[in-house]
């Protein structure tokens, strides 16, 4: 009894704790800003596959109980499991690449339309970012204009994915940040974007998935260039709209 | 003798009906006209569903059903059901997200406004401000120092529209592994993909879902630790 009781006292704490993700949301009309510099490097120069629930994740649990020799397993059956994904990764980025397919000019080219109907005055944001494809660091300009602010649209990762022996279909993840210009510790806006997302992160932004766009195997992907990029296209214009949605 | 019949026959009947699995309710249908009968021309202030939780908290979420049993608005000849929140103190310091849920066939189509504490609209949200958040089909905000009330009301403009989503989602197996060296076993879970088109009709009816989060502070308490 004593440790059912325990074990009810550390679920409570941890329920407890739980917060759930808090967006910033962002209003054109009382906000006062009309200047906007974008960070530079959207969206990766490069696809990255998706997969979850896969076997090899699946063994990996279900031996992860069975001590050393499970252990050992578990190890084996995820190192195989990451070899096909990274050969997957390479057979879908050669499909892409050879149809020209420029997913960061994609992106740019849809959020920018789309921001031009704001009536924002934009510009660019020249800063590095590493390679976990996080927010950028933002220093205060003292000399900002009054009304400006500092737009970050950080894509964490797009590509084809796929879910425990589902279709391989386009999904994108991306990051938004808006920050005064003058006080980068004022978040102006603040919120995720994920197309075709598995678990819904809620209060953020999801965009449905296009139906039209799935392939069995990656061999139906090398074998329908024309599609894989469409679908990919698709993914990536519907995330820039839903982006510069949060910006109205 | 005859009672002892009738017990044994109560005991199985009881049996039975332990067994018996029962079938889920249908899901709740779209609604997609609205009469009009005892509708109001402004919505009532002093019904207003309190957004302030009776104990300290940093968010809070509240749900709503919005049915035959909830007052309805009449403007020009389009009628719509409706429901008033009332937002915490130091209202400016909260976000707050609110839409209609996303069920299993029908989705209460939202249209929100800002009210003043005369009940003035001070802001109404464009079709476009929309956007699935989560689970529902809604709009997020941080309301104006003077906005005091969140009016939610079926958009006629939008009810009767039907969307079709595609889901992907993660469904979960319970296993158990025994070790042959040790005797002794372990549970595991093993996950797969579940992909399916759902197809929802904007209602006058459903639920409504608001969350509150508090930036600083807990909710109507922006200095509280």
């Amino acid at each position: 009894m004593k440790r059912l009781m325990g074990s009810l006292l550390v679920v409570g704490l941890l329920g407890g704790c739980a917060s759930p993700y808090r967006p910033v949301p962002f209003d054109q009309a009382t906000s006062g800003i009309s200047k906007i510099q974008v960070v530079e490097d959207a969206i990766p120069a490069k696809t990255g596959v998706r997969k979850l629930a896969t076997n090899g994740q699946n063994m990996a649990a279900a031996t992860s109980g069975l001590g050393l020799a499970g252990l050992v397993v578990g190890m084996a059956a995820a190192g195989i499991e990451a070899g096909i994904a990274n050969n997957q990764n390479g057979k879908i980025n050669t499909v892409l690449e050879s149809q020209k397919f420029d997913g960061e000019a994609i992106f740019d080219e849809a959020f920018e339309a789309s921001l031009k109907g704001l009536n924002y005055e934009v510009s660019s944001f020249k800063a590095e970012r590493d390679t976990s494809r996080s927010l950028v660091a933002v220093t205060p300009q003292a000399n900002a204009p009054d009304g400006s602010a500092v737009l970050d649209v950080a894509g964490v990762a797009y590509g084809y994915q796929q879910v425990g022996g589902t279709k391989w279909r386009p999904y994108v993840v991306i990051l938004v940040r808006m920050v005064d210009s003058k006080d980068p510790k004022k978040i102006l806006l603040d919120n995720r974007v994920e197309y075709n997302a598995v678990a819904p992160v809620p209060l953020t932004v999801n965009v449905p998935g296009n139906p039209d766009y799935a392939f069995d195997k990656v061999e139906d992907i090398e074998a329908d260039p024309a599609k894989a990029t469409e679908g990919l296209r698709i993914a990536l214009v519907e995330s820039a709209r839903a982006t510069a949605q949060l910006l109205k | 003798m005859r009672n002892l019949k009738w017990s044994f026959g109560l005991l199985t009947a009881v049996l039975v009906s332990a067994c018996a699995s029962t079938p889920p309710p249908p899901p709740s249908v779209a609604v997609l006209t609205l009469s009009g009968e005892g509708c109001v021309a402004a919505p009532l202030l002093t019904d207003a569903v309190s957004l302030t939780p009776e104990k300290k908290k940093a968010y809070y979420t509240v749900s709503t059903l919005i049915n035959e049993v909830r007052p309805c608005l009449t403007a020009d000849t389009e009628v719509s059901r409706y429901v008033v929140y009332a937002l915490p103190l130091s209202a400016e310091n909260h976000t707050v997200s609110v839409g209609g849920r996303q069920e299993a066939i029908r989705t209460f189509a939202p249209s929100v406004r800002l009210l003043d504490a005369d009940g003035k609209t001070t802001r109404q949200f464009a079709d476009d401000r929309f956007a699935v958040l989560g689970n529902i089909v809604g709009v997020q905000f941080r309301p104006l120092p003077h906005e005091r009330y969140i009016l939610v009301q079926s958009n006629p403009k939008l009810v009767g529209k039907s969307v079709n989503t595609l889901e992907t989602r993660i469904g979960t197996n319970h296993g158990y592994a025994l070790n042959p060296a040790t005797g002794y076993g372990s549970s595991y879970q093993t996950q797969h993909g579940i992909e399916n088109t759902v197809n929802r009709v904007f209602s006058h009816e459903g639920f409504v879902d608001v969350t509150v989060q508090a930036a600083t502070g807990m909710i109507g308490l922006p200095n509280e630790k």
